[in-house]
């Protein structure tokens, strides 16, 4: 599963590079996630603007991975491809996530989120 | 897997795939539909519903179905027919029956915002399924599961 991680300053960014994440991969996702994280205390962005589509599997790896974040954190999703939107919505999970267009918007919200509880 | 493909004349495409009930063998058919839809000219969205469709019709017979029997060759067979107003779809599958004999119902798992450890992990792809489908039907006739659906051109409630 191709997925890497970055950290900028409080946020992580994590970048499934992958085209599908379906039942086939929806364990090594969850797996992955759980080791890029590892170590990293702030909100996580996922972007998510390479992956073509999403099964429920996959949409049940993605819910599993923002529990492994705990109660205090969030899980960002940025850049949903209309497929994965679709799934999204279907779900309501549009109501659980917050969602950003891109990961540059995802960023700048946070940061100003960030300034305006200061 | 065989694949085939008819012009204009007649159903503007078919394709008909036979292919392990297992999870990577899923995701290289419903691609193989995806190629052959976006080679028809069929638009976007309805090549993303057949996706979402598929993927959740083939995921419920490689993780139920055979997992309630033994089979000496869990398969599924899969048929698409194109037409103007949109694709009909025939899954088959060997597996076990439907527990009662019925399709499940189109109804979400329940969703508590106020605390992420209750959030469901799972029961979202029949819902999904029923949202994209239309003419949806289940039948058994000798030891065969028979999924009949429909994914109309326009996503409209009205088709």
């Amino acid at each position: 599963m191709n997925m890497s991680f970055e950290s900028r300053s409080m946020l992580g960014i994590l970048t499934v590079a992958e085209n599908r994440i379906d039942a086939s991969v929806a364990i090594a996702f969850k797996d992955r996630f759980r080791d890029l994280v590892a170590g990293h205390d702030g909100d996580v962005i996922l972007d998510l603007g390479q992956v073509a589509f999403i099964d429920s599997s996959g949409l049940g790896a993605i819910v599993a991975a923002r529990k492994l974040l705990g109660g205090a954190r969030k899980l960002i999703l940025a850049g949903l491809t209309p497929a994965v939107n679709k799934v999204m919505t279907l779900t309501r999970m549009h109501m659980v996530f917050p969602i950003h267009a891109n990961t540059e918007t995802a960023v700048a919200a946070q940061i100003d989120t960030a300034q305006a509880a200061q | 897997m065989i694949a085939t493909a008819r012009g204009a004349a007649g159903p503007r495409g078919l394709i008909s795939l036979h292919f392990p009930a297992q999870d990577v063998a899923v995701r290289a058919a419903l691609l193989k539909v995806d190629a052959h839809l976006r080679s028809l000219g069929i638009d976007d969205d309805l090549c993303d519903r057949t996706q979402i469709a598929l993927a959740e019709a083939c995921n419920n017979i490689a993780e139920h179905a055979y997992a309630q029997v033994y089979s000496d060759d869990p398969s599924i067979t899969l048929d698409i027919a194109c037409d103007r107003g949109g694709i009909q779809v025939t899954i088959r599958d060997k597996g076990g029956p439907m527990p009662e004999g019925q399709l499940p119902g189109p109804d979400l798992p329940p969703l508590d915002l106020d605390d992420p450890y209750l959030l469901p992990e799972g029961g979202f792809g029949w819902p999904i399924l029923r949202s994209m489908a239309r003419a949806l039907s289940l039948s058994r006739c000798n030891g065969q599961n028979i999924l009949r659906f429909r994914l109309p051109a326009t996503d409209n409630p009205a088709n």
